[in-house]
């Protein structure tokens, strides 16, 4: 707060100096050398509070982990010391690390692109019908409103095993019941469903938009050419679209990645460990078993994982709209 | 020329029908489990757990809601204070957001640093978006704790405005980035500063970026668990994500009140997304495609 205070002070003193050097009609070559120098610092100044708050929430808490990975701490959370690397790898032989590593990735590659197929089929069954896309889209927005947690909340009562809808509607026409959360590959696709439900609306949304911004010529050209509809898609949409749909990718990888919110609600990770993704992993680690030193020598190698991953998308962001 | 025609028409009718299925499919798929939601919350306690579940409730009860001793709204129950404090997190660091935002993402916007500063800067902004909170709750946690603050609305307010920057930065520039520096630059010669230029004619115009930005934050905040989870931990001071998820444990077999908590939770956020329409997808971009 104290540095948008003092911001707001430098924006008034500007105002004021400028208004100044009006009355004043200094000859031209006078007022220039002002304003460059006031426009040379202004834009760092304009920065500096969100630089200053990003740093806060981001920078100061990674180095206070990296400081607490190389602690020790008791069963009642208390630190008990530098360690050195113990935390390290107690982490990298830790075979529920690897799994919640596994469980992360095969989470993230299957809901992300069962999403993006079912987003860019939507999309281009609708992009010519206005008013089918309107009415779509009004209704398509409120699962990817919605908090997660109230989403998993909801899935939780329809999944339920004794008085849930979906276990009733399979009873209905003759299916035995299914306990969806109690077993592991069952729970896994429970997650992965949840997922398509809540996020597959943003992925047509996004693909849509992109849909309709391209120049409509290619596609008749092909039409005349008699192109069928899967070589249009195929050899024309597709590469057309390429760069929306690594947005659309990019984006929902991020977000799939840190999964948290549903595991929680849904399967806490079990049954066992087989839907314990790495967000839940730390979570259980750092609030349940009060071992911070082991959490934060953990959270560094995810955070180095991210720092790759984003780095690959970003870039493959960047080819591609730089061709596009 | 009049059999090309006729098998185009022919094909088209195929690709209708199963088109219009697909859809129709999608919708329900997509809107049955608000209904569920919903309807839920409406039945009675003898419906709810009923052997024959019913898709359209016999008989409607606001019990859930307003029992004077059951309901999410009595006076015992937690609930309305989550409400409160929802609302007084998402506001507050809403406000905060935009007005920190709005001066970097104009200046990342408008000024040309040397050697493609602003660009490596607005690098430097998106990658703390895409940052996993859980890598900063945890150390989070830890340092608030020293500061006394857990458990309190200012470790919210702190971490929220934090952590939503880099999408009202990201997304402010793409508004501002649409205005013509021409209008500025008039304003100028005619003696405004600056600053004043940027207060008085670019702010009235992307107002309606405002708007839409704003309520983006707000649903941002609006839905975030995981920070409220580790940094609050009494009922006074929970945002409803963390309330309701206090409520699985203590009523998991009292699903009409769960539901109706939800359904009164997702209210606002239905009213905010139904303004902000126009904008979503640039919003769920940050702007990087213009929907």
């Amino acid at each position: 707060m104290g540095n948008q205070d003092n911001l707001a002070q430098q924006f008034d003193m500007e105002r004021y100096e400028g208004k100044g050097s009006k009355n004043v009609k200094s000859p031209k070559n006078n007022q220039k050398p002002a304003k460059i120098n006031s426009e040379k610092n202004l834009p760092y100044l304009l920065l500096l509070p969100t630089l200053t708050l990003l740093a806060i929430v981001t920078i100061f808490p990674i180095i206070y982990s990296l400081v607490v990975s190389f602690s020790g701490y008791d069963t009642f959370g208390n630190s008990i010391g530098f360690t050195g690397i113990d935390n390290y790898s107690n982490v990298l032989t830790n075979g529920d690390f690897w799994n919640a590593i596994y469980v992360t990735l095969l989470f993230t590659m299957l809901s992300v692109s069962i999403e993006i197929t079912l987003g860019f089929t939507l999309a281009n069954m609708v992009s010519k019908d206005g008013k089918a896309m309107q009415y779509l889209r009004w209704l398509l927005i409120i699962p990817m409103m919605l908090s997660p947690l109230v989403v998993a909340v909801v899935f939780r009562l329809m999944l339920n095993t004794d008085m849930g809808i979906i276990n009733y509607l399979l009873q209905s026409i003759g299916l035995p019941k299914i306990n969806f959360l109690g077993e592991a590959s069952l729970a896994f696709a429970s997650l992965v469903f949840v997922d398509i439900w809540q996020w597959m609306p943003m992925c047509f949304l996004i693909i849509l938009a992109g849909l309709q911004a391209l120049p409509r010529d290619p596609f008749e050209a092909a039409a005349i050419d008699g192109a069928t509809k899967f070589q249009i898609i195929r050899f024309i949409t597709i590469p057309m679209l390429k760069p929306i749909i690594i947005v659309a990718l990019v984006i929902r990888t991020m977000d799939a990645l840190r999964t948290f919110d549903q595991v929680f609600v849904l399967t806490q990770g079990g049954p066992g460990t087989s839907t314990e993704t790495i967000s839940y992993l730390m979570y259980r680690s750092a609030m349940k078993f009060t071992d911070f030193g082991f959490a934060s020598a953990g959270l560094f190698i995810v955070l180095i994982i991210t720092i790759v991953i984003s780095t690959l998308l970003i870039r493959m962001m960047n080819t591609s709209q730089a061709k596009g | 020329m009049s059999k090309f025609k006729n098998t185009v028409a022919r094909g088209e009718l195929g690709s209708t029908i199963f088109r219009y299925v697909f859809l129709v499919g999608s919708i329900l798929f997509v809107l049955f489990p608000l209904y569920w939601m919903v309807i839920t919350s409406l039945k009675t306690e003898g419906e709810l757990f009923a052997k024959a579940q019913t898709f359209f409730p016999k008989e409607l009860t606001w019990e859930h809601y307003f029992d004077p001793v059951n309901g999410i709204f009595a006076s015992g129950s937690a609930f309305p204070q989550f409400f409160i404090n929802s609302m007084i997190v998402s506001f507050v660091s809403m406000i905060l957001c935009l007005v920190i935002g709005a001066y970097a993402a104009y200046s990342l916007a408008r000024f040309k640093m040397k050697n493609n500063r602003s660009e490596k800067i607005s690098f430097l902004i998106l990658t703390a978006r895409m940052l996993p909170p859980i890598v900063v709750v945890i150390p989070m946690y830890l340092i608030m704790q020293q500061l006394g603050l857990i458990n309190t609305h200012w470790a919210m307010l702190i971490v929220y405005t934090g952590f939503n920057l880099p999408f009202v930065v990201w997304m402010l520039k793409a508004f501002f980035e649409e205005i013509p520096e021409e209008l500025e630059e008039s304003a100028m010669i005619d003696g405004a500063s600056r600053m004043k230029s940027f207060h008085i004619i670019v702010l009235p115009l992307v107002l309606p970026g405002f708007v839409a930005t704003s309520i983006f934050t707000l649903i941002l905040t609006w839905n975030e668990f995981m920070f409220a989870m580790f940094l609050l931990n009494s009922t006074n001071m929970m945002t409803l994500p963390a309330g309701i998820s206090t409520f699985i444990t203590q009523y998991e077999t009292n699903w009409g009140a769960l539901t109706a908590a939800a359904t009164i939770s997702i209210i606002p956020v239905l009213i905010f997304s139904f303004i902000a329409q126009k904008h979503l997808v640039r919003g769920m971009t940050m702007g990087a495609v213009k929907g």
